[in-house]
């Protein structure tokens, strides 16, 4: 990055802050969706003691584990964009000339990113509805539904926000690095 | 309406084509998923059929036994258990001429039990266990084929993640087909071990002699086995539980892991740093294969919406041909495609068609689903894109990617020549899911 860097501006700074911004969020949700699976696991195991050592089984215990479970999977998706850690198929790509390989994964990162907006689009829309008719999941345990929607929008979003920065940092880094990394600083 | 032969055409086409450009495969599905419904609809508005499926496949009980099965894994892997178990099975197998082609095999199988992993265990048993066994003069190919073959066996033998996955797509009980894995996975282990000895006995010099320092006293041999016990009990009680149905295979998984949280704490060396790595590692891979699950299953709600389903099942059904011939197809092309394309992108695509296809037919589904199950875990080692040869080539430096191809062939060949037993012998897959 050093070439870009060389030459710092407002606008660069601001989006280098930006970048750390998302980063740190993207951590942070990280966390979240560890605890999302201690939770689902202790949740879980503590339901199948309570309903044949303690005879009371609890109405809460399934409805708040798939919760946690939705959760871990969308708030962690954003890290593995980040760090280029999708399950992938790059055999064909390696075989590739450098320079093609590099234009196949900026064309393949610009199309994660559209299609991830795209969905992340739609999903914003549903979540408004439910957020506006407070819908909640049909379970013994009423949640609103929009909990789980506003992780599925945002880790739609943070992912393909993550797939337009591998496909900026790929102007910057060396071929070999581009569509991963994902950094600005 | 177009044509369901030029729907289907190309969707497997782009599907294949996004593969190869290195896009993500769960992005893959997704564009796949979106192109689809602006073709059959006109517009993106179908879109929120994804975001709901989206919604509903992350809020799937059963599904969360993913998780659950992978971080019990990670808690085995990272408490040093592993270790306790490797040293029970060296203890056991005792001085025999292939005894470390032996221990490969046996300790690929427990370890697939305990991980569910084939990756995990061909990496584990790569970097352990192989460089040993070349020091001492042991074959390296068929070293490298015994961890192959062994390690093919973790998706398999219960508890298997995609055996879950699996149950889900094929809509058939998850915990029927967990259980229906043990028996071929252990013939399948037995198979690999007769193959060992029987190579060795015909051509000696692919092992070294018997060592003296393989003798060890019967009294340390039993304390190393009852070691071991409380760790290979973990998974008993899980199969236990699901098979007396005292809890579904999401809930004796959770139990499980609590089990292996405490017994790894009082046996092994597992602290509060090590489960954080695991929660840690168990966060990642679960959201790598789930988002992948969360965005394709609308395919199929695709293929029925386009057609292709019913005029497949259809055109399928009026061809009239032998069930053998039907089930060897069925099984051919989903070999064939693990050739190429990741296990569950393959299942994720065949799933859907071979599912009213088999219920056409008039195939068992559970019989069916777990013989497809052996035959996409041979895809881990089919040249020439099987992730557990990338693997292990990746941890034995310097392997040429030629010579585990050779080394997986044998091993392959033994599990086809399995799937056709298992074909043959129903009994075998559906005797253990039948007493539940």
């Amino acid at each position: 990055m050093s070439g870009v860097s060389s030459g710092p501006s407002g606008a660069w700074h601001l989006l280098c802050s930006l970048a750390r911004a998302h980063d740190f969020l993207t951590r942070l949700t990280f966390w979240v969706a560890m605890i999302g699976v201690a939770y689902l696991t202790t949740v879980l195991a503590w339901e199948v003691l309570a309903r044949y050592a303690l005879r009371q089984p609890s109405g809460w215990a399934p409805d708040t584990a798939a919760l946690a479970f939705g959760l871990s999977i969308f708030l962690a998706a954003p890290t593995l964009s980040k760090e280029g850690g999708h399950a992938d198929m790059r055999l064909v790509v390696d075989t590739l000339p450098a320079s093609a390989a590099v234009w196949l994964r900026r064309f393949t990162m610009l199309l994660a990113c559209a299609v991830c907006w795209l969905a992340a689009w739609f999903g914003y829309n549903e979540l408004l509805r439910l957020f506006q008719r407070g819908v909640m999941v049909i379970a013994v345990t009423p949640i609103p539904k929009w909990w789980l929607m506003a992780a599925i929008v945002y880790s739609l979003v943070s992912m393909g926000l993550y797939f337009l920065r591998h496909f900026l940092t790929s102007f910057c880094g060396t071929p070999a690095s581009a569509g991963r990394g994902g950094e600005f600083s | 309406m177009i044509e369901w032969q030029i729907f289907i055409t190309c969707a497997v086409v782009l599907m294949l084509g996004l593969f190869a450009t290195g896009l993500p495969i769960f992005l893959a599905f997704l564009t796949l998923n979106l192109a689809g419904l602006y073709v059959l609809t006109g517009s993106f508005k179908g879109v929120l059929l994804v975001v709901n499926s989206m919604y509903d496949t992350s809020t799937s009980m059963s599904l969360a036994a993913i998780p659950l099965f992978i971080l019990l894994g990670e808690i085995l892997f990272r408490s040093s258990a592993v270790n306790v178990v490797f040293n029970a099975v060296d203890a056991v197998v005792g001085a025999v001429r292939a005894r470390l082609y032996i221990v490969s095999v046996v300790l690929s199988t427990v370890f697939g039990a305990l991980s569910g992993s084939a990756m995990a265990v061909a990496a584990m048993m790569g970097s352990s266990l192989l460089p040993e066994m070349v020091k001492r003069g042991y074959d390296r190919r068929l070293s490298m084929g015994t961890i192959l073959g062994g390690s093919s066996l973790a998706p398999i033998i219960p508890p298997s993640v995609m055996a879950v996955v699996l149950g889900i797509l094929a809509g058939v009980s998850i915990s029927g087909l967990l259980v229906a894995g043990i028996v071929p996975g252990l013939v399948l282990g037995v198979v690999f071990f007769g193959y060992v000895v029987l190579r060795v006995k015909l051509k000696p010099s692919l092992a070294p002699p018997s060592t003296t320092d393989a003798h060890l006293p019967a009294t340390v041999r039993l304390g190393m086995v009852l070691k071991a016990l409380p760790f290979v009990l973990i998974i008993v009680a899980i199969m236990g539980l699901i098979i007396a149905g005292v809890a579904t295979p999401t809930e004796a998984a959770a139990v499980g892991c609590v089990v292996a949280l405490i017994i790894c704490s009082l046996f092994a060396t597992l602290n509060l740093g090590k489960l954080a790595e695991a929660l840690s590692s168990t966060a990642r891979t679960t959201s790598m294969i789930m988002i992948i699950m969360v965005c394709s299953v609308s395919f199929s709600q695709i293929l029925n919406m386009s057609g292709v389903t019913t005029s497949l099942v259809q055109s399928v059904i009026s061809l009239d041909w032998s069930p053998v011939l039907m089930f060897a197809l069925l099984m051919a092309l989903g070999f064939v495609l693990c050739m190429f394309v990741d296990q569950i992108a393959v299942m994720i695509l065949l799933v859907p068609l071979y599912k009213p296809i088999i219920a056409g037919l008039g195939f068992d589904p559970l019989w069916f689903w777990a013989i497809f199950l052996i035959n996409v875990s041979v895809g881990n080692i089919t040249p020439p894109f099987g992730y557990t040869l990338f693997t292990l080539q990746g941890v034995a430096r310097g392997v040429p990617i030629q010579e585990l191809y050779r080394a997986a062939l044998p091993f392959i060949v033994l599990y086809v020549l399995m799937i056709a037993v298992f074909a043959l012998l129903p009994g075998l897959i559906t005797f253990l899911p039948s007493l539940m």
